[in-house]
């Protein structure tokens, strides 16, 4: 069995966390739609350019590629760096979704009680499926989370003041949405590197860059629309206030008196995105792991993996919100122009030059 | 797959399914509604030395079920202390049930605190998880907002639950009342909030109810930069702040026309303005906008006769500009806050010129000059034409 492209797509787009818009907001309150637009420019570039490494070689994944262009040494040297990147993205998702669920739902459950059964159901879709069935749990989990995105956007308008929306730029000016959109684009594209990894397990690994480009797109749209609604709805000055403004947002729909605390719903669809998004990165975590070690161990290493990001979360629930504190200092300062730009220009660059090496 | 294989999935899942549906029933981590006190409203007054006085409004479900007439249907209980949260805690220790703000529908400020500023009191609301956002603020005048909570609610069980709806059923847009707006506006630099006022003393005991005539009152608060109440709009100028603000929805205008009383119920009540800066000089157009039927007609006017509609239309809209005009004078002279969101406009709208003017908003806003353009069509003129 084989990752078709559609799987590849929606896989991709479950990574968007896109009720978090903070940076976005913060930086550009009510022109955070054109710092959006701008990292959404970001991401698809970038996203462009993962998928054509990952296609450089049909059928080898990261792992393979860094040791035929770079050697044994440095091959391993590389992809240890973005085993880390992924072993974090695993981590702080996982952080994330822990965070949601005890503010929304569980205030009084103690944080390796909520962390569990979801570690569990980690280990256990992959050792039992692995990508496979990730794939085909993301073909409904992808669609559904897509909808409970949209459908509240509808609910919303009658309570959007667009007028909400003025004045466009002078507020903000270039230097700020540049400023704004790093973090922004830190923020919005956990799933951009999946295809270094995972097109290598994909039926026909030429339509990858066709489906990551536009996952990535659809989402970065996607993000550009839920600022530009919290805005809309709560006002440009509460909404970059918010620890979660667009659930915020949805929770401030009254129809009729009637139609009023949709979020619940939300909340079981975020938990659903948030499995696919974090079983696809301990995914790709433990098999590049497994492929620095031994690829014989690949079962002991998603236990490995789960169990350690397991642990990062426990032993970190006492700190808050770590994820801004990541983004700043490790995503933006580190992950963005090494893992993300320098490491696939520079594979990019040796993989035309050594076609040869590839054959 | 053996017919041994299939027989033992399937009695796999029967058991699998029969065992979640033993512990999914019901609830089992006791948060029921028995162990959660239904709290219907909050007031807010103060106590001395910067602490709060805070009182609750909580439903008794025993009385408000069949047969509980004896009782009255709500409790209230009040405490002091140094913020909201610190007061809810004391609040428990009087209470048999876990406070839960999920029903909190609507605070209420004191007029005393409301005067004084309340900037200080918005943090909570909205940062605590579990209370509802969408909760409306009210200012109770001329008494403790615990006074207010602990009347009577008339055809309501709560006085909460009537103030509420005397707001929505009044055309005011449900979502400006709530406090995220409140909070929202308050943070403007070219806007100033505003509030519904209630009153104490409005329920009266029913036998006597049809005795002395009470004057219907409605009225608004309104608020300066730091969050306190400087003053207060009653009758039509409230009704007119309101729609000059653009909080209003719908409305029954009712003016005079050639010496006889007309009523127009208006909906799609809009309001636009329109700016102009002219180097020092701020120069304001408020443009409303609405479409009515004509309800009640006491003149000779013929209505079926098209210049006659017209000339109520016009007379109509010659008495709203009148008015308009009086009650932003009044505002811009007497209480000297921008309700309105005029600089919320320049702002809007000349964004370069604005940084220069937010800085001294509030000795600019009395000397911004207003034009009203009243624009009211009349939609249809009832069920018949003449008088």
């Amino acid at each position: 069995m084989k990752l078709s492209g559609n799987q590849l797509f929606w896989i991709m787009f479950c990574f968007q966390v896109h009720y978090a818009l903070m940076p976005a907001l913060q930086y550009g309150k009510q022109d955070a739609w054109l710092i959006c637009l701008l990292s959404g420019a970001g991401v698809i570039a970038i996203t462009y350019l993962m998928a054509k490494v990952s296609q450089l070689s049909p059928g080898d994944n990261i792992a393979d590629l860094c040791r035929k262009l770079l050697g044994k040494w440095a091959g391993k040297l590389i992809l240890l760096l973005y085993i880390v990147v992924w072993f974090f993205l695993t981590a702080v998702t996982l952080r994330e979704w822990v965070d949601y669920v005890y503010l929304k739902l569980l205030p009084h459950t103690p944080i390796p009680i909520v962390v569990l059964p979801m570690s569990l159901l980690l280990i256990y879709v992959n050792l039992k499926g692995g990508i496979f069935a990730i794939g085909r749990c993301s073909q409904i989990i992808g669609p559904l989370y897509f909808l409970i995105g949209f459908a509240p956007v509808l609910l919303m308008f009658g309570i959007m003041d667009w007028t909400n929306l003025l004045p466009i730029y002078a507020d903000t000016g270039v230097h700020q949405i540049v400023k704004g959109a790093v973090p922004t684009l830190g923020n919005t594209m956990g799933g951009a590197m999946m295809p270094l990894m995972l097109t290598a397990f994909m039926q026909q690994p030429q339509q990858a860059t066709k489906y990551a480009v536009r996952a990535m797109g659809l989402s970065s749209l996607w993000v550009l629309i839920a600022a530009l609604i919290s805005v809309l709805v709560l006002g440009s000055h509460l909404a970059p206030q918010l620890t979660l403004p667009w659930v915020v947002s949805i929770r401030s729909v009254s129809i009729l008196n009637f139609i009023q605390n949709i979020d619940a719903i939300a909340v079981f669809v975020y938990s659903f995105s948030h499995f696919i998004a974090l079983s696809a990165s301990t995914f790709v975590t433990s098999y590049g792991l497994a492929q620095l070690i031994h690829k014989k161990l690949w079962k002991l290493m998603v236990v490995c993996v789960v169990g350690l990001s397991f642990l990062a979360v426990v032993l970190t629930s006492d700190v808050g919100h770590i994820t801004n504190l990541y983004r700043d200092i490790i995503w933006v300062r580190w992950v963005l122009p090494v893992n993300m730009l320098g490491i696939p220009l520079l594979l990019w660059i040796m993989g035309k030059m050594k076609k040869g090496a590839l054959q | 797959m053996s017919k041994f294989k299939r027989v033992r999935s399937q009695l796999s899942a029967a058991i699998m399914i029969a065992v979640l549906m033993g512990i999914t029933t019901g609830c089992w981590d006791m948060v029921e509604p028995n162990e959660r006190s239904i709290w219907v409203g909050s007031g807010v007054d103060s106590a001395a030395g910067r602490k709060i006085d805070l009182s609750v409004q909580i439903a008794v479900p025993r009385a408000l079920g069949e047969g509980g007439g004896q009782q009255k249907p709500y409790l209230v209980k009040s405490t002091v202390g140094r913020n909201l949260e610190d007061c809810f805690q004391r609040l428990q220790a009087q209470l048999s049930r876990q406070i839960f703000l999920g029903h909190r529908h609507a605070v209420f400020v004191g007029q005393k605190t409301a005067e004084t500023g309340m900037r200080r009191l918005m943090d909570e609301f909205g940062r605590n998880p579990r209370s509802n956002i969408r909760a409306k603020l009210f200012l109770v005048k001329g008494a403790t907002a615990k006074a207010f909570l602990a009347e009577s609610g008339g055809i309501e069980y709560f006085s909460t639950e009537k103030a509420i709806r005397q707001t929505r059923f009044n055309g005011i847009n449900d979502k400006m009342t709530t406090m995220i707006f409140f909070k929202e506006v308050l943070q403007r630099d070219g806007m100033r909030p505003l509030m519904q006022v209630v009153e104490t003393g409005t329920e009266k005991d029913p036998k006597s109810e049809a005795e002395g005539s009470e004057p219907s009152h409605r009225e608004i608060a309104l608020f300066n930069n730091s969050a306190a109440a400087v003053g207060y709009l009653q009758e039509e100028e409230a009704i007119a702040a309101l729609w000059a603000a653009g909080y209003l929805e719908d409305q029954m205008v009712t003016e005079t026309v050639y010496g006889q009383e007309v009523t127009i119920d208006l909906h799609h009540m809009k309001r636009t303005l329109k700016s102009k800066i002219e180097g020092e000089n701020v120069e304001l157009k408020l443009i409303l906008r609405a479409q009515g039927i004509v309800d009640e007609n006491d003149t000779d006017l013929n209505l079926f006769i098209y210049s006659d509609m017209k000339k109520v239309e016009q007379a109509f809209n010659q008495k709203i500009e009148q008015q308009m005009n009086t009650m932003i004078k009044m505002v811009q002279q007497k209480y000297k806050t921008d309700i309105f969101g005029f600089g919320e406009d320049i702002h809007r709208r000349h964004p370069k010129q604005w940084s220069q003017m937010k800085g001294n908003w509030d000795e600019r806003f009395p000397k911004v000059k207003v034009t009203v353009i009243s624009n009211i069509v009349i939609r249809h003129i009832g069920e018949r034409g003449p008088k």
